[in-house]
């Protein structure tokens, strides 16, 4: 992502890209941890597959919207090192804007009653 | 528990072959690794049900993400579609060019050529197909054929000789059975399976050898269409046409078949040229 582009023109974001985007705020991880993050999260709805996950880290990458860190060891997955990606500023950019658009789509289903209970959270009450 | 990791990590690796070179380069190793963790954790929760679940997941997202790296891939997937498109041309074309020799017009002219330099040749008053089929036929045939020539990496002929070989006979073989129940078939078809089983081998060697998938991708589409036309004419020809197809049909085809494997297989000076293309678009792609 150049300084001249708009978050917005990145949106909307896949659930794909927005899960993996998702998995990095507040926490570097390597490709099976965004596997593991994404799938914990969503309650197993959504499997990432490694061509699916780095085909999308490639792109994302390319994007600047997330960055390689540095290559070190999991403890937990043994003793190989693995390369860990970061959320880049414009990265958490675009993640804001995506969560806003997303709750702005929440907050016009909610006033239709589309989504029930959630008129309070909404501030429609 | 290992043995079942490290073939799943041995297959997984021959299969990330499918992917662009440039994009296995960078990301291979990785999704190596991620795939050995996935086994083992699938392992550890549901055994083997987890790793066979695992394995169908994974396969179907490899077929999909690689198909859609190969597009986003640009030049590679632009020689692919010149190579499908060039084995279309010659998979309609050679077929139709063949019906050449069942045509009425140009077994005339053989027939004069014959008498006129005193030798018996065959004589029909078949009319069935016109040179108006065979003419596009050769057209076709012509420009598949150089496209594919120009294309080819030296490594690959052989092979896709031998493959084209052994599937016409088969072709051939199976129809003329079907439609006459001739002897012909008997030796023809284990002779077309021999040959058909040594030529996948051979091209499945080279392309894992090479790490490429792109040049052999009209193989399978080229065959299917040629056997799919040569059986439509020969049932068009059933009857007394028949005759022409089981003798000098089957001569010429073979022999045209052997033609251009030995075209492709000779190496002439004009074809480094090609082998730089294809290894100068290899460079580009990655």
């Amino acid at each position: 992502m150049t300084r001249d582009q708009n978050p917005q023109d990145f949106l909307p974001l896949s659930e794909s890209v927005f899960q993996i985007m998702l998995s990095l705020v507040g926490e570097d991880r390597h490709g099976y941890g965004i596997m593991k993050e994404v799938k914990a999260r969503t309650e197993g709805r959504l499997s990432l597959a490694p061509g699916t996950l780095y085909g999308a880290i490639k792109r994302l990458k390319q994007q600047g919207l997330i960055a390689e860190v540095e290559e070190k060891v999991d403890p937990e997955l043994g003793s190989e090192r693995r390369r860990y990606y970061t959320l880049t500023v414009p990265g958490q950019r675009v993640m804001r804007a995506e969560a806003a658009r997303v709750a702005d789509l929440a907050r016009q289903a909610a006033a239709k009653d589309l989504l029930p209970g959630w008129s309070q959270v909404a501030g429609l009450a | 528990m290992d043995d079942i990791v490290a073939t799943s990590d041995r297959i997984y690796r021959l299969i990330l072959n499918v992917y662009p070179r440039a994009f296995r380069d960078e990301y291979g190793e990785e999704m190596a690794q991620t795939m050995r963790d996935q086994v083992r954790d699938a392992l550890a929760e549901r055994r083997a049900f987890g790793v066979t679940a695992l394995w169908l997941e994974v396969l179907l997202d490899t077929a999909r993400s690689a198909f859609a790296e190969h597009l986003k891939h640009g030049s590679r997937v632009s020689f692919n579609r010149r190579g499908l498109g060039y084995g279309l041309a010659t998979a309609i074309g050679f077929p139709l060019a063949l019906v050449t020799f069942a045509s009425e017009h140009v077994r005339s002219a053989v027939a004069w050529a014959g008498e006129t330099i005193g030798l018996q040749t065959y004589q029909s008053s078949n009319q069935w197909l016109h040179p108006a089929i065979a003419g596009p036929g050769f057209v076709l045939a012509g420009i598949g054929l150089y496209g594919l020539y120009k294309r080819l990496e030296i490594d690959a002929t052989p092979m896709i000789a031998t493959v084209w070989i052994g599937a016409t006979l088969g072709l051939y073989g199976t129809a003329d059975i079907y439609l006459s129940g001739e002897f012909f078939g008997w030796y023809a078809v284990p002779a077309a399976f021999v040959l058909l089983t040594l030529g996948l081998a051979t091209m499945g060697r080279v392309a894992l050898h090479n790490k490429t998938f792109g040049p052999f991708s009209f193989v399978p589409l080229a065959v299917t269409a040629s056997g799919g036309l040569w059986f439509l004419v020969l049932l068009v020809g059933a009857g007394e046409y028949r005759d022409v197809m089981r003798t000098s049909g089957l001569l010429a085809h073979v022999a045209l078949w052997f033609a251009l494997g030995a075209l492709l297989w000779a190496d002439p000076p004009g074809n480094k040229d090609a082998v730089r293309t294809a290894k100068e678009e290899r460079q580009i792609n990655s």
